[in-house]
């Protein structure tokens, strides 16, 4: 048997939500749905001047027209790099074989997790990247 | 360029897994490196790191027969203590092959902390050819040359230095190295000054890509903890002067060290090493980090605005 599969047959019976008289889903209901995190790439010293907000979870970074993150470089390869967010919300970034590598804090990497403040060199460009959380839709009152 | 090593690391702490807020950047997991030569995989020590590492795997590619060399640095509690969660370990289409220290055992060993009252799975549940081999000299696996070499450390520990054409890369974890300095007594006296190591010793770390190295302590906390087994700073700094590697992971983080704590260790190192001109890239190794083993390329001179 697989060691989380045991693990979960034997935490199953117990039923949090309906312990006593209390019940925890209801009782303790917040208001999370409309909240989303997105990443965002601040420029320190860019080809471009705006922040880069990446909106969904998968984001091309390149020279390219076509590219979702266009950076008008001729050090930048037309696909470049990656950035992606997983379904728990991790950012990460994968170098597509450019010419001229992608950094973060400085390392080359071939991939990479990233966290908030880390600083990504592309091309001749330097961003810090950032999560920001945004609601989507209109908040009840 | 593809020819050579690929190295990830899925566990960078020292001795306990340390999740939390103040560690997410560097990560919580206990030592586990991946290394890649074309379809050759090694993995080098079974900390917690090794669970999302054979999750990712099986996400990426699925349940196909996978051959696994795994090489133990040593068997302390923080580099075995991922094994029975490693699931390719369970399923019979895997080869595993298990390289430890020679003087230890070490089947007996990985098979002590999954029985009984420990664990709710034997070592026998793992149904992979599991084939122990102890480490005895140089040997190779899949095109990898790998050299062993003794670490001072409680019980001993083991380095690698591993090689796929122009590629080098090693491992020295678990290692107090001030303690087999020829001019101990100097260094104590002065935590700054070189150390001078027997020449095989350093011969093992000259002309690597990538070097990583156990640097546990900030120096002031490694005055109180000398004979734990660990590197301090100090330690790191001469150790990169002396044998001038590409690269330097800093690596084995104390459990006590924050994110902030970690980068501003990796500054300090790269701080005194910008005194005296030696041009080595040093970082603290991070969770989620691959990279090529291979002599970096600086990166495009930044825009001017
Ligand atoms: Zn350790
Ligand atoms: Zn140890």
């Amino acid at each position: 048997m697989n060691v989380d599969d045991a693990a979960e047959q034997t935490l199953r019976p117990f039923k949090l939500e309906t312990i006593g008289e209390t019940d925890l889903a209801r009782d303790f209901d917040r208001p999370t749905t409309g909240i989303r995190v997105m990443g965002v790439l601040l420029p320190v010293q860019a080809c471009v001047k705006d922040r880069i907000v990446i909106v969904g979870s998968s984001a091309v970074v390149g020279r390219d027209p076509t590219a979702e993150i266009v950076l008008p470089d001729s050090a930048v390869s037309k696909r470049h790099a990656r950035i992606r967010c997983d379904p728990d919300g991790l950012y990460s970034i994968e170098d597509l074989g450019s010419s001229n590598g992608t950094y973060v804090d400085n390392v080359p990497v071939l991939s990479c997790a990233l966290h908030g403040g880390d600083s990504i060199r592309i091309g001749r460009s330097m961003f810090v990247f950032d999560r920001i959380r945004s609601f989507e839709g209109t908040t009840e009152t | 360029m593809s020819d050579g090593l690929t190295i990830r690391f899925w566990g960078t702490r020292g001795s306990i897994p340390t999740p939390g807020r103040s560690t997410e950047k560097y990560g919580g997991n206990t030592p586990c490196i991946e290394v890649r030569h074309r379809d050759t995989r090694i993995v080098v020590d079974a900390g917690s790191g090794i669970r999302e590492m054979s999750t990712k795997w099986l996400d990426e590619e699925g349940v196909g027969p996978t051959n696994v060399s795994l090489l133990f640095t040593h068997l302390h509690w923080d580099h075995i203590q991922g094994f029975p969660f490693f699931a390719h370990g369970y399923m019979s289409q895997n080869e595993l092959v298990v390289f430890g220290e020679a003087d230890k055992p070490v089947e007996e060993l990985l098979s002590g902390q999954m029985s009984g009252d420990y664990f709710p799975v034997e070592l026998s549940a793992m149904r992979a050819k599991m084939v122990f081999r102890p480490i005895v000299g140089p040997f190779e696996v899949g095109g990898v040359h790998v050299t062993p070499f003794p670490l001072p450390h409680p019980g001993g520990s083991l380095g690698f230095r591993m090689q796929a054409g122009d590629s080098v890369l090693v491992v020295a974890t678990d290692s107090e190295l001030d303690l087999i300095a020829q001019n101990r007594d100097e260094v104590l006296e002065d935590h700054e000054a070189s150390r001078s190591y027997a020449d095989d010793f350093l011969e093992m770390f000259r002309g690597a890509n990538l070097v990583v190295l156990d640097c546990q302590y900030t120096d002031s906390i490694y005055a109180q903890r000398t004979g734990w087994g660990h590197n301090s700073v100090a330690t790191a700094v001469d150790l990169c002067r002396q044998t001038r590697p590409d690269m330097v992971a800093l690596y084995h983080h104390d459990p006590q060290s924050s994110d902030d704590t970690v980068s501003n260790m990796a500054d300090e190192v790269n701080r005194r090493l910008a005194q005296t001109k030696d041009r080595i890239l040093v970082f603290a190794a991070r969770e989620g980090l691959a990279m090529r083993v291979a002599k970096p390329k600086p990166p495009p001179a930044l825009i001017k605005d």
